[in-house]
């Protein structure tokens, strides 16, 4: 069964159609998705390691679009009528189950991950996580409203994210380079993808003359 | 950016993975848009009707089946899509008794197609019907025409008079050529015309009596 994983993703709003256009060509593996103000980078994987093999694409992703990073392994939260819908049921049916008043007797329903405000009134929502609830419904009911796929367990979930903050850390640490007092030209005024590293021109100064545009500055480099 | 956007009620580009195209027919089904960007790895993007819910499709990628599959739970699983005042699966019904409602339109206008065929069918029987009882009154007048004609054995025997009259006047005429030449040539030249025309007639006859009666003679 296929694995999938989603990466969410920082600095990309793909609510907007414009911003797929700066997804690069090597990242067309990836299936890229926005869930309301969420955007997504799902990884599909058939691996036998799916946990390295998301870790990679992660990488990938901070290398290749400048800017961008993933933030953590993306948990799914789901209502009660989310729940009824993706599994083909009443709302009062789902509600039943999740209150343990029905089907509970195998195995009880996957205690709620969040519990939000509904606004005036006090009451309150409970949301559940999705790759919980379905491995639930799979055993329980025997339905699957998720043909198909299959989701990392939460120790896979747990170390998968140990290794994207690691990531993350590593991607942020600039690592400066001596370049002597010779001057540089160069045209670099955002970051942008040298070979391996991001390039940032900072601390720039005008160069000495009026019929100069040039900077004088410190060039820094950050290997990922 | 220059891409196309495409509505639910327009003709969505097809995709060369017919898998992809069976994603795309259901989001347009459930009132998505298309950004079309056809760029070379990149088919397009598609939103909800509010927006909140996009996805991209590529061209060619590797586990394109598998997103395209994803991509119609996406679809479905989206709250805002046709149906969005109640649940997906109320949507899900409404769609399902709007599918039979098309199928029974269908079947109605078959119906009444099959009415006006047969109506046209019957005027026409109608008409050939009418038209066969002309031919038939026709036929039985010709049949009455035909019942009135001589048979051959009286038309026989009227050429046979008719030759011997032809006869009497050619002897009268060569008794005349003697005496007044001038005055019996004309009446022997008739004569003559008058044998030929006797003789084609009497071949007519033995032709009509053979077709008549094929078995005599």
């Amino acid at each position: 069964m296929t694995v999938k994983i989603p990466l969410r993703l920082r600095g990309l709003d793909l609510r907007d159609a414009n911003a797929y256009t700066h997804i690069a060509p090597d990242l067309a593996e990836l299936s890229w998705e926005a869930n309301g103000g969420v955007s997504l980078a799902v990884v599909y994987s058939d691996d036998q390691f799916p946990v390295a093999a998301a870790a990679d694409w992660a990488r990938r992703v901070a290398k290749l679009m400048p800017g961008v990073e993933v933030a953590e392994v993306h948990d799914e939260l789901v209502s009660v009528s989310d729940i009824a819908a993706r599994a083909g049921v009443a709302a009062e049916a789902a509600r039943l189950w999740a209150a343990g008043k029905r089907r509970a007797s195998l195995r009880p329903f996957p205690a709620p991950r969040q519990v939000v405000g509904r606004g005036s009134g006090g009451k309150s929502m409970s949301l559940y996580t999705w790759r919980e609830v379905v491995s639930w419904i799979r055993d329980v009911i025997g339905i699957d409203p998720d043909e198909g796929i299959d989701y990392l367990n939460e120790a896979e979930h747990a170390y998968l994210n140990a290794e994207l903050a690691a990531n993350a850390a590593s991607a942020g640490a600039w690592h400066p380079i001596d370049v002597g007092t010779t001057n540089i030209t160069t045209d670099v005024r955002g970051p942008r993808c040298v070979g391996r590293g991001v390039v940032r021109l900072l601390d720039v100064e005008p160069l000495d003359g009026p019929s100069t545009t040039g900077r004088r500055g410190t060039l820094r480099v950050a290997l990922t | 950016m220059s891409a196309q956007r495409y509505g639910p009620d327009d003709t969505w580009p097809l995709h060369q993975k017919p898998y992809w195209n069976k994603a795309l027919a259901e989001a347009r089904q459930a009132d998505w848009t298309l950004t079309f960007i056809d760029a070379p790895h990149n088919f397009g993007v598609v939103s909800c009707p509010a927006g909140e819910h996009t996805f991209g499709v590529d061209k060619t990628a590797v586990g394109g089946e598998t997103k395209s599959k994803e991509a119609i739970k996406k679809i479905r699983w989206c709250q805002h899509g046709s149906g969005q005042s109640g649940s997906k699966v109320r949507a899900r019904q409404l769609e399902t008794v709007r599918q039979g409602l098309i199928i029974a339109e269908a079947k109605q206008d078959a119906q009444e197609d099959l009415d006006r065929l047969e109506l046209q069918l019957r005027t026409a029987a109608s008409n050939v019907e009418e038209v066969l009882l002309a031919e038939q009154e026709a036929a039985l007048q010709a049949a009455i025409d035909v019942d009135q004609a001589p048979d051959p054995e009286t038309l026989s025997a009227e050429l046979d008079d008719a030759t011997a009259t032809v006869k009497r006047s050619e002897s009268v005429a060569k008794a005349l050529k003697v005496g007044r030449p001038t005055l019996a040539k004309p009446l022997l030249d008739r004569a003559n015309e008058a044998h030929e025309r006797i003789a084609a007639l009497q071949d007519r006859v033995a032709t009509l009596r053979e077709r008549i009666c094929p078995d005599v003679g």
